[in-house]
């Protein structure tokens, strides 16, 4: 049970020589956050001093906080007890999700910029503007999907690059540790502690990027490390988003939708999803779009817009209804947002029930996902390892001592509900996810 | 002259709109306005005992003023009755239980002042006499004997189209006096059935819910909330998370209701069953009819809560409701 039930214990009788101290002062509300602060400010203070140069532990540290999607018990200095009240919402039913990390209200943190300073131990003014108006996007969820985050990311970070060149020493420092400690990983931190939670993808994305700096030359000319690591930034981007996107759309395109009669069932947004129904127009002999979308966030709604260009035959319901329409379904295609190890996947809260009713009613259910949205984790549930959304999508009721609202995020689909995954480098079964993650990263153990 | 070729007399249960349009103009008038109200769907009432006791009120008119004369003559009237409003309210399946409880009533009668003369096995009593709308004899024979035997014709709706013209017993088209009362008492009984409904319900709440769990329902059902509310009010200590029930969102107004009366309550959206099945212990959906087979029909999404509970293997609890005629399912 989340509320404690209180237990009156029989007063005890107070030695004589004890000495009680006055009792607090009320604080005000600004003045309880000020005191914070400036506690805050001491501890990020000794933990610079700790960390002058040191490399290799904050590289371990990020190398395992981003390929796990999300350790709130790492960075204690950020539960919602520490950041003013008013910035977080309510923290939802304490016994179900009490390790998730509360939603946080956008635009009342970006208000409060000193804070920033104080709980990170980075002050917003010293990050680029870029990377707090990313920031900004992901937070108030302008830019929403793995894919979208991700590019966003990278983006990001290749445009920042060349900023930062002529304001640092060349020939003293070594770039590769400005790369690190000045743009990438306080910038990661910010948008993963501050803005979002990463996902899995923006997380796979980051670990390259570190090692992608890692294996840099050393002694090359800044300008050079610049060009250098916009060049991978953006063949990564190129070659596991953009052409792995292209290539699952040819494979389901080819392989199961080549002159056939589909009735294909979807689920909210994906741009994996558009891609493919973008080349089955082509290719399916008659093509016919059943469009699923559920509360609260309707993302189908824009995909709804781009099959509608396309001109694909198409209805639109929401999850509830999804029982009615499967007699007519022949497949069901879901994007993802991460693959587990053991196949198992995580997507948008609702796939998980789309996909167990289409087992259900023996229908095959394909799951789009690029490799690099693979993680090495293994998640048994929904809950173990999820986000919290704004409740106040839910219902607009505030929360009350025994009323709360859940939003939550992501759902995790069971590889038992998943016929296959189409990935870029093939069709396979939910059990081969792990194959292919140690083809992808031979190095890692 | 076993009453088939005369105007004044209902012929088959098809007939019963000429009939009335005949001799009952108001009658037929009443019976017009009901039924539109159930194919607009004005009766789909949160509470559906609004619906038996309107279906009620509006027999007790059909029957207690109409001029039927024999037991064949109400039970083609009910039956016709019963086929229009299934027709028009195929939604709401108590409607024609509570018909068909009538008709029961009827045979029974009927039936009850003859039992020296049939074998007393308990023809009338039985259980295919009393699922079954008609009675189970063919056409061509009028002994008694085949009131029990013959080709039983399951009966699952109010039509049959061999059975226009069914033959009922010679004992049938003779007039009986304690009939209608019978039939009011009948009536009666339906409505208290109603009374006691949620009392007999929510007296076995303590039996399923326990202290410490986690109970999942969806949408708004007043069975349901009453069942949750008794077990609070027993002190039970146990949370509940409740499925939004989009689009109509019934489960907003249900946790509402419900943190009012003090109970922890979550309300999530339908998309997240799933996720949050892993935490929960039971699942109380409620009914909106029991089917033959077994089957359930909730509000839309019950389908979905109900396979992810199989799914993580929590044990599902039916909330049922003793609608007229019809036996509580399992629970």
């Amino acid at each position: 049970m989340s509320t404690e039930t209180k237990i009156e214990k029989p007063k005890k009788e107070k030695p004589a020589n004890l000495v009680i101290p006055p009792p607090k002062p009320k604080l005000s509300k600004a003045e309880r956050r000020a005191i914070q602060e400036q506690q805050r400010a001491a501890k990020s203070a000794l933990q610079q001093g700790n960390q002058g140069g040191g490399k290799p532990p904050t590289n371990e540290q990020n190398k395992s906080a981003s390929s796990t999607t999300k350790q709130p018990k790492q960075q204690p200095a950020n539960q919602p007890a520490d950041t003013p009240k008013t910035a977080t919402t309510r923290p939802c039913d304490g016994g179900l999700v009490s390790h998730l990390k509360a939603h946080q209200n956008p635009e009342l943190l970006f208000e409060t910029g000193a804070t920033l300073k104080a709980s990170i131990g980075v002050d917003t003014a010293q990050l680029h503007p870029a990377v707090v108006e990313t920031g900004y996007r992901f937070a108030t969820g302008q830019i929403r999907g793995g894919n979208a985050r991700c590019r966003a990311m990278l983006e990001t970070f290749a445009a920042i690059l060349p900023d930062y060149v002529s304001a640092s020493n060349p020939t003293d420092e070594d770039f590769r540790q400005t790369l690190d400690q000045v743009i990438l990983k306080p910038a990661f931190t910010y948008w993963t502690e501050h803005c979002r939670p990463h996902s899995v993808s923006m997380g796979n994305a980051f670990t390259f990027l570190k090692t992608a700096v890692a294996s840099l030359d050393r002694d090359l000319d800044p300008m050079a490390y610049v060009d250098k690591l916009q060049e991978s930034i953006h063949a990564y981007e190129r070659e596991r988003i953009e052409y792995a996107m292209a290539a699952i759309a040819d494979l389901t395109c080819q392989k199961l939708l080549r002159d056939r009669d589909e009735v294909l069932l979807v689920y909210g947004h994906s741009e994996v999803i558009t891609k493919i129904l973008e080349g089955a127009v082509s290719t399916c002999r008659q093509l016919r779009v059943i469009l699923v979308d559920s509360r609260p966030l309707l993302e189908g709604k824009k995909q709804l817009e781009k099959i509608r260009e396309l001109g694909i035959p198409c209805s639109y319901i929401l999850l509830n209804a999804v029982t009615y329409v499967f007699q007519d379904v022949t497949k069901v295609l879901l994007g993802t947002a991460a693959m587990m190890s053991d196949g198992s996947v995580m997507g948008r809260v609702g796939t998980a029930s789309v996909a167990m009713a289409a087992a259900a009613h023996n229908i095959p259910v394909l799951v789009c996902g690029e490799t690099y949205k693979i993680s090495n984790r293994v998640q048994l549930e929904s809950i173990t390892n999820n986000e919290l959304g704004d409740p106040n999508l839910v219902s607009t009721d505030g929360d009350t001592a025994n009323f709360k609202r859940l939003n939550l995020l992501y759902d995790l689909t069971p590889a038992s509900f998943v016929s296959g995954i189409v990935t870029e480098l093939g069709i396979v079964p939910p059990t081969s996810i792990a194959v292919l993650l140690r083809e992808m990263n031979p190095q890692e153990k | 002259m076993t009453g088939l070729a005369d105007e004044t007399e209902i012929r088959n249960y098809l007939d019963v709109r000429r009939w009335l349009e005949e001799h009952h103009r108001k009658h037929l008038a009443l019976l017009d306005r009901f039924l539109l109200e159930l194919r607009r769907g004005r009766l789909k009432q949160m509470d559906r005992r609004i619906v038996i006791h309107r279906t009620v009120d509006f027999l007790r008119h059909m029957v207690g003023s109409t001029k039927w004369k024999n037991p064949a003559q109400l039970h083609l009237l009910l039956r016709g009755i019963g086929h229009e409003l299934q027709k028009a309210g195929y939604h709401e399946p108590s409607i024609g239980n509570v018909v068909r409880r009538i008709m029961a009533a009827v045979r029974e009668e009927a039936n009850f002042d003859n039992e020296h003369t049939i074998d007393s096995t308990g023809g009338r009593l039985s259980l295919q006499s009393m699922l079954w709308a008609l009675p189970q004899h063919v056409k061509a024979s009028r002994s008694i004997s085949s009131v029990r035997s013959g080709d039983h014709q399951r009966q699952e709706s109010f039509a049959d189209a061999d059975l226009v013209s069914p033959e009922y017993p010679a004992f049938y088209y003779q007039e009986r006096s304690g009939l209608k009362s019978t039939v009011m008492e009948a009536m009666d009984e339906i409505v208290n059935e109603l009374e006691d409904l949620y009392k007999n319900i929510n007296e076995q709440v303590v039996n399923h819910i326990h202290s410490g769990e986690i109970i999942l329902t969806s949408g708004r059902s007043k069975t349901v909330e009453l069942f949750l509310k008794a077990a609070a009010a027993k002190k039970l200590d146990f949370q509940v998370i409740i499925c939004e029930g989009a689009p109509g969102n019934s489960g907003h107004s249900m946790a509402k209701v419900l943190a009012d009366a003090g109970l922890d309550v979550t309300l999530i959206n339908d998309s997240a069953v799933f996720a949050v099945m892993a935490r929960v212990n039971k699942v109380i959906l409620p009914a909106h009819a029991v089917l033959a087979n077994g089957s359930l029909m909730t509000p839309s999404g019950g389908n979905l809560v109900a396979l992810a509970a199989k799914h993580n293997s929590s044990q599902q609890r039916h909330g049922i409701r003793r609608s007229a005629g019809q036996t509580a399912g399992r629970y």
